[in-house]
């Protein structure tokens, strides 16, 4: 199925699995942050704020312990009533904390523990308070009854002073009575008691007095006391003293002192029994000691409840803890599993791209370009991917395609190349001269056997292409079949190169076996050289005969012509003379044959001029004597020259000149020789018409030039004789003009004359209509120019 | 013609001699004829001619020789020679005039020119 699929859809798939890993491990990572958070949150939620709370509980209950003995130093009723509504507001607090710690606290024996020590905390303080409530009256009772003993004391004791003044007085009185009796019966006492009785009281008295004060250190004593062991002693010596002092009181004479029991027994009252100092004392005693048990015990209490707490606290650590525990666990498990399914993305990715994407695509593609690299490069069998459905295999059928293609036009472009190679090889080969192909590093490239023939005289050497010129030509060599290398071979072989390398020009190379090879190197377009090996040995020979031919051509054609022109001279001179006798002693019937004659010996003197002037120029013989030429004056010469020429035929001469044709650099005589021939033949080929001589001067391509025309209204030429007018002899072919004589030579060498002197001849004619002539020369003829080469 | 001036004309060739002595005198001139060149030398030597028309190609010495010989003896260099030669060739003429010909003319003879020359020979 997947294979029907196309890259698109496959790589879409590839993306959707990497995509889908992606959200899987995104999930987990969101699970394991939910996960920690839960625990978090049970740790803010709950541990936390338990032990926050217990953590205050043990602070109050720390607060209410401290505070409770303040209590204590409540020295009024309002003083206490203030302190005991404060520390009651500290017990609400402290209960509520309590209820709110015990919601929270989950273990029963903390609960309990919880329970039982704050319960015994809050009763203990408001036990307390109360207490010290009862200390207070009792304390009340004891200041009362303090002052009502401090007041009794001054009464009791100024009692007895004053009874002892009393009874010191009735003592004296009594002791003057007796004297006066004694003395003064007269004056007997009305009552007299004994004295022994007022004695006895005042010694009574004074035991009273001195208990008192005895009774007065003891109560005075019993305020500081703080142990009931030392207030029991004192309330038994207290005891003793009032007994004492009853008894004193019993045996007092109430008549001398009345009053005393009554008072010894309100001042007993205040100090013994229940209602007594002592009790006051007693009770005060026990209630501190009370107060000192609850303390304690609150102490205890709160120690509990410390204890209590800190349990609480320690169970909400281990509560802390254990959130924090579950909440890492949670996060490691997270970690790992996110870890885990990334792990699994990143291995199933890179399984994705390495199996799917690496293999079947990138695979297949590198497969396919590296195919397209061979075939580009020129390797049209390089093996081509297996096709497939989609994309790749299209691009793969496609490149099969084009590589079939290719391989077609290979291989017709091959067949043509093998045919042209062909072709040229035999084209190369079947040249009759020594062919040779050198690239631009002077390596061989291509060769017939015809260079190797030549080069080698024939010897079986091998010619393989690749081989350096220098190697080639220093086997050629060393055959010793190269006459001018056998001398110095090196020195030769330095110049042969260097001409291979700047080939000036063909040159010719000698063999020892008398042939002559002609050498032709010339640089290629793109710095190679071709060498063409020509054989001239019989080239050589024919020239060398061809020159001897020319020569005695010449030799012969001068000889020739002076042996024609010595007896024409005869001829001519001869006839001359007779003509000149003739025109002065007739007979009449002699002029015209002598006239003749005439005519014909100079025809044939001219002849023989031309045929020696065109055998002159053809043999480069013919040289050019240049001067300063008046183009006018040459013109008007050669025209008078040939004006008798007119008569001939009744014809008219014009001539036609420019005014500034000034001067020119010429041969004076071969210009006059070619405007003479022209203006010859124009007479002779018109009858009873007119014959032009036009000269102008003009200027073109930078240079100046002459040109003279010749028009005639003679019987002017076809195409077809204009063709060959300018060949040697052409009118002696020529059946029209065969009876006019004299042009056979005149001009093919005009038109020879013009050319060694830079110019040209050309020539317009219609048959019936005349013809026209035209030399075009150069005003200044170069001296190079000067040699003719035919 | 009032020309009595003698002229030597050195030439083998029979018609020729005949032809241009004849012309020659009926133009007034004096012609004494040599065979070759040698004779020509000798004759020139001995008549001390006005001026000499010397064929070039000529027996037993040829023109140039002789030329050569006149021209280098005290007793006849004075003497004008025109060389004649029917070799149209330009080397001719050069030849002619270094061997010291004082001109030179082809033959056939046009006789108009050749009076001409000879005329301006004698005149110097």
């Amino acid at each position: 199925m997947l294979a029907n699929l196309g890259v698109g859809s496959r790589l879409l798939l590839a993306f959707l699995g990497i995509s889908g890993f992606a959200v899987l491990a995104a999930a987990a990572a969101m699970y394991s942050f939910l996960t920690a958070d839960a625990a978090l949150d049970e740790i803010t939620s709950r541990r936390v704020p338990t032990a926050l709370a217990s953590l205050e509980l043990s602070r109050q209950a720390d607060a209410l312990v401290i505070a409770a003995p303040g209590l204590l130093e409540a020295t009024t009723l309002d003083e206490h009533l203030e302190l005991s509504e404060k520390i009651e507001a500290e017990v609400d607090i402290f209960e509520g904390m309590l209820a709110e710690v015990k919601e929270s606290a989950d273990d029963p024996r903390i609960l309990e523990a919880l329970d039982t020590s704050g319960d015994w905390l809050s009763l203990t303080v408001i036990n307390l308070s109360t207490l010290v409530g009862t200390r207070l009256v009792v304390a009340e009772r004891m200041r009362e009854l303090m002052s009502a003993f401090t007041a009794a004391h001054p009464d009791i004791d100024g009692y007895c002073r004053e009874r002892l003044s009393a009874l010191d007085l009735r003592l004296a009185s009594i002791a003057r009575t007796l004297t006066t009796n004694a003395s003064n019966p007269v004056n007997p006492p009305v009552s007299v008691q004994d004295p022994t009785n007022v004695i006895e009281s005042i010694r009574q008295l004074q035991s009273v007095r001195l208990e008192v004060s005895s009774v007065v250190a003891s109560v005075q004593q019993i305020a500081g006391l703080t142990d009931p062991e030392s207030l029991r002693a004192t309330a038994s010596r207290l005891h003793e003293s009032f007994n004492l002092l009853r008894s004193i009181a019993e045996t007092i004479d109430p008549a001398l002192v009345p009053g005393v029991p009554e008072r010894v027994a309100g001042f007993e009252a205040l100090v013994v029994g229940r209602a007594g100092i002592t009790g006051a004392r007693e009770r005060e005693l026990a209630i501190t000691v009370d107060a000192e048990r609850l303390l304690k015990e609150s102490s205890e209490a709160s120690g509990r409840l410390t204890l209590a707490v800190n349990q609480l606290v320690a169970a909400a650590s281990l509560g802390i803890r254990d959130a924090n525990q579950q909440a890492r666990t949670s996060r490691r498990f997270s970690s790992a599993i996110v870890l885990t399914v990334v792990l699994l993305s990143v291995i199933s990715s890179v399984l994705i791209v390495w199996l799917y994407v690496e293999r079947n695509l990138v695979a297949r593609l590198t497969q396919l370009s590296n195919s397209m690299l061979a075939i580009a490069g020129g390797n049209l069998r390089a093996a081509l991917p297996t096709p497939g459905d989609d994309e790749i295999g299209r691009m793969g059928q496609a490149l099969r395609v084009f590589r079939d293609t290719a391989v077609e036009v290979e291989q017709a472009n091959l067949r043509e190349i093998q045919e042209t190679r062909t072709r040229l090889t035999d084209a190369i080969e079947s040249v009759s001269e020594g062919f040779a192909l050198y690239d631009r590093d002077d390596r061989l490239v291509i060769s017939n056997s015809k260079y190797r023939e030549l080069l080698y005289g024939g010897r079986d050497h091998p010619l393989t292409p690749g081989t350096k010129f220098e190697e080639i030509v220093r086997n050629a060599a060393e055959t010793g079949l190269i006459e001018d290398a056998g001398a110095d071979l090196e020195g030769w072989l330095a110049t042969r190169i260097e001409r291979h390398r700047n080939p000036t020009g063909p040159h010719h190379q000698q063999r020892v076996d008398g042939r002559w090879i002609q050498v032709n190197e010339h640089k290629t377009e793109n710095g190679g050289t071709v060498a063409i090996y020509t054989d001239i040995t019989e080239l050589t020979r024919r020239g060398e005969a061809a020159e001897a031919a020319t020569r005695e051509k010449s030799r012969f054609l001068a000889s020739m012509s002076h042996e024609l022109r010595t007896p024409l001279n005869a001829i001519i001179g001869l006839t001359e003379m007779l003509r000149e006798d003739a025109d002065l002693e007739g007979p009449e019937s002699f002029k015209e044959p002598l006239r003749r004659i005439h005519r014909a010996g100079n025809h044939l003197l001219q002849l023989i001029d031309d045929l020696l002037d065109l055998s002159r120029i053809e043999a480069g013989k013919l040289t050019l004597r240049l001067e300063e030429v008046d183009v006018g004056e040459l013109a008007r010469d050669a025209a008078e020259t040939s004006a008798p020429l007119a008569e001939n035929n009744q014809n008219t001469l014009e001539i036609e000149l420019d005014d500034q044709l000034g001067t020119m650099r010429a041969d004076p005589t071969r210009v006059r020789q070619i405007i003479l021939n022209l203006l010859s033949n124009a007479f002779k080929f018109t009858q009873n018409g007119t014959v032009s001589l036009r000269v102008r001067r003009s200027a073109e391509t930078s240079r100046d030039w002459i040109e003279f025309s010749v028009s005639d209204t003679g019987i002017g030429m076809s195409n077809e004789q204009m063709k060959r007018l300018f060949e040697e002899f052409s009118q002696v072919e020529d059946g029209v003009r065969r009876h006019k004589p004299g042009a056979g030579l005149g001009l093919a060498i005009c038109q020879r004359l013009c050319r060694m002197m830079g110019g040209s001849i050309s020539v317009e004619s219609e048959p019936a209509a005349g013809s026209t002539f035209r030399v075009r020369l150069p005003t200044e003829t170069q001296p190079a120019q000067a040699t003719a080469h035919g | 013609m009032t020309h009595k001036a003698r002229i030597l004309y050195v030439e083998d060739n029979e018609d020729n001699v005949y032809m241009l002595s004849e012309r020659l005198k009926r133009k007034g001139f004096e012609v004494a004829v040599a065979r070759n060149g040698a004779k020509g030398v000798a004759a020139a030597t001995k008549e001390r001619p006005a001026l000499i028309l010397m064929d070039l190609d000529l027996p037993v010495l040829d023109g140039w020789e002789a030329t050569r010989r006149l021209k280098a003896s005290a007793e006849t260099r004075d003497i004008p020679i025109i060389a004649l030669s029917a070799h149209a060739m330009s080397g001719d003429r050069d030849r002619a005039l270094a061997a010291g010909c004082d001109e030179f003319e082809t033959t056939p003879v046009n006789m108009e020119r050749l009076l001409k020359k000879i005329a301006k020979l004698l005149e110097t």
